[in-house]
């Protein structure tokens, strides 16, 4: 088998262990790889900056699983961390999957040990089932859901004071592992609330049509955005560190790619010579 | 350098590396055992969440004199009745709102957000307030035309409209490689996250 055969039949555990190794070397020696911010992440920080931390509160639909990985726990930890610099209280429930809450409550574990406080500052009101009609009712009765995580009933959380429907919401956020069209279908249409969504890369080509059409103020796709969103907000954390070696993974797959197809041109051009 | 002595960080990572195993090796038991632990815990979280939902929403205010949720509950006992060959046909009862108040509920919500609200957004980007905007919003309405001329079966293939259909075949194929960068990107983030799992938590050097 000559060079340019074997270009297109690399065992793909080759391309995994120097994929690792690509993946591996920048996470342990940060090379400071320079990010420009996208508009549709400046505009959710833009967003956050414009609200008024005595009066407005927030909205968070944790709609994401493990199964996503970093890729979508990365956006509502930058975010969080954004809204408790600026004192703005938060509200978060999950329609999209049982494990909302369980990730919700990975980040409020640690701004619990830093001295913040459940109820006061933030909430989580757990799973609601029924998907899109969920959403639906939630955002007509926001007391609609009886109890907290932790068993607390709703109507007595502080931070539910005057919180009667989703308008009472001064911005709404989805993070999830796919799409925002619920959201859009039944509250962002209907009742006109502010709303910006944080997803996996993959999903961002797909939403990208409602930014542009306005019915999507923002969105945050995965570990890229949550690096530029840590950056606007002068706070490096785990998006920022892992940047040097998403775009390291990223220049060894062009590779792989471009070498594939300089192997499958040069072969072609024999095997059509060798058949004329 | 400072290992983990948290047994759960061990336990994490090991899993890391079983899973690992089927791809960098072959399928082997240390992979089924993380495989079959994984698949039921994720199946006994989703249970105790959905047990949970029943008695929040449902058994707890019906204990405190919300009667009406009689009827959802009801209903729901139903979708079992599929089980008993004798009365199966009474699950088509539940299935039957269900599918009545999903469609309800969507119909016409998505028309307006997704087709009307979508096409308005299309047609009014072009021209923008400045050049950029402008030739952006007009690259987007004449993808959007050429994309719908591919998908014209009915009308007589002329010259036009085979060109305008053959412009919509390319503007496709960049949006599958547009995907198709995303879904390497997400990917390799998904990896990453493990990576810095295995050198920040378990081993400490980051």
């Amino acid at each position: 088998m000559d060079l340019m055969t074997r270009l297109q039949n690399v065992d793909s555990r080759v391309i995994y262990v120097i994929l690792l190794i690509a993946l591996s070397l920048p996470l342990l020696f940060p090379m400071g790889i320079p990010m420009q911010v996208d508009p549709m992440v400046r505009a959710v920080y833009d967003i956050i900056e414009g609200l008024d931390p005595e009066t407005d509160k927030v909205l968070l639909s944790m709609d994401y699983s493990p199964g996503a990985g970093l890729d979508a726990e990365v956006s509502p930890v930058a975010v969080v961390e954004h809204l408790t610099q600026r004192g703005i209280k938060w509200v978060a429930i999950s329609f999209g999957t049982p494990d909302g809450p369980m990730m919700t409550n990975r980040i409020i574990d640690s701004l619990e040990q830093r001295g913040y406080e459940y109820g006061k500052d933030f909430a989580n009101l757990g799973y609601m089932a029924g998907e899109e009609n969920a959403i639906r009712l939630f955002a007509l009765d926001c007391l609609s859901v009886p109890t907290d995580v932790r068993g607390n009933r709703t109507a007595d959380l502080p931070v539910m004071q005057g919180i009667k429907n989703v308008k009472d919401f001064a911005f709404v956020m989805q993070f999830s592992s796919s799409g925002p069209e619920m959201w859009i279908r039944q509250v962002v249409d209907p009742m006109g609330v502010p709303f910006a969504t944080g997803t996996v890369t993959v999903s961002v080509p797909a939403i990208i049509p409602y930014y542009h059409s306005g019915q999507v103020k923002g969105i945050m796709g995965g570990v890229s955005s949550a690096a530029q969103y840590e950056l606007l907000c002068n706070n490096p954390g785990r998006g920022a560190s892992l940047m040097d070696a998403q775009s390291m993974g990223h220049l060894i797959i062009i590779l792989f790619i471009v070498l594939g197809n300089i192997g499958y041109f040069m072969t072609k051009d024999k095997k059509q010579s060798a058949g004329s | 350098m400072q290992i983990s002595t948290n047994i759960w960080q061990w336990i994490s990572v090991a899993c890391v590396f079983g899973m690992w195993s089927l791809p960098l090796y072959k399928d082997n038991p240390f992979y089924r055992v993380c495989q079959n632990v994984f698949v039921g815990s994720c199946a006994g979280h989703a249970i105790g969440i959905a047990v949970g939902n029943i008695v929040n929403y449902g058994f707890q205010p019906l204990g405190q004199g919300k009667l009406d949720l009689l009827i959802p509950i009801i209903l729901g006992l139903m979708l079992y009745t599929r089980f008993f060959p004798g009365i199966a046909w009474l699950s088509r009862w539940p299935v039957a709102f269900l599918v009545g108040v999903g469609v309800g509920q969507t119909i016409y919500t998505s028309l307006r957000s997704q087709i009307i609200n979508q096409s308005i957004a299309a047609m009014t980007k072009f021209p923008g307030q400045d050049l950029a905007s402008s030739l952006n919003g007009l690259i987007s309405l004449i993808g959007l035309l050429a994309i719908l001329t591919y998908f014209l079966f009915t009308v007589p293939q002329s010259r036009f409209v085979k060109g305008m259909s053959q412009l919509g075949r390319w503007m496709m194929m960049v949006t599958f490689g547009v995907g198709f960068g995303n879904v390497v990107s997400g990917r390799l983030s998904v990896l990453l996250g493990e990576l810095l799992k295995i050198f920040g938590d378990w081993l400490g050097m980051i």
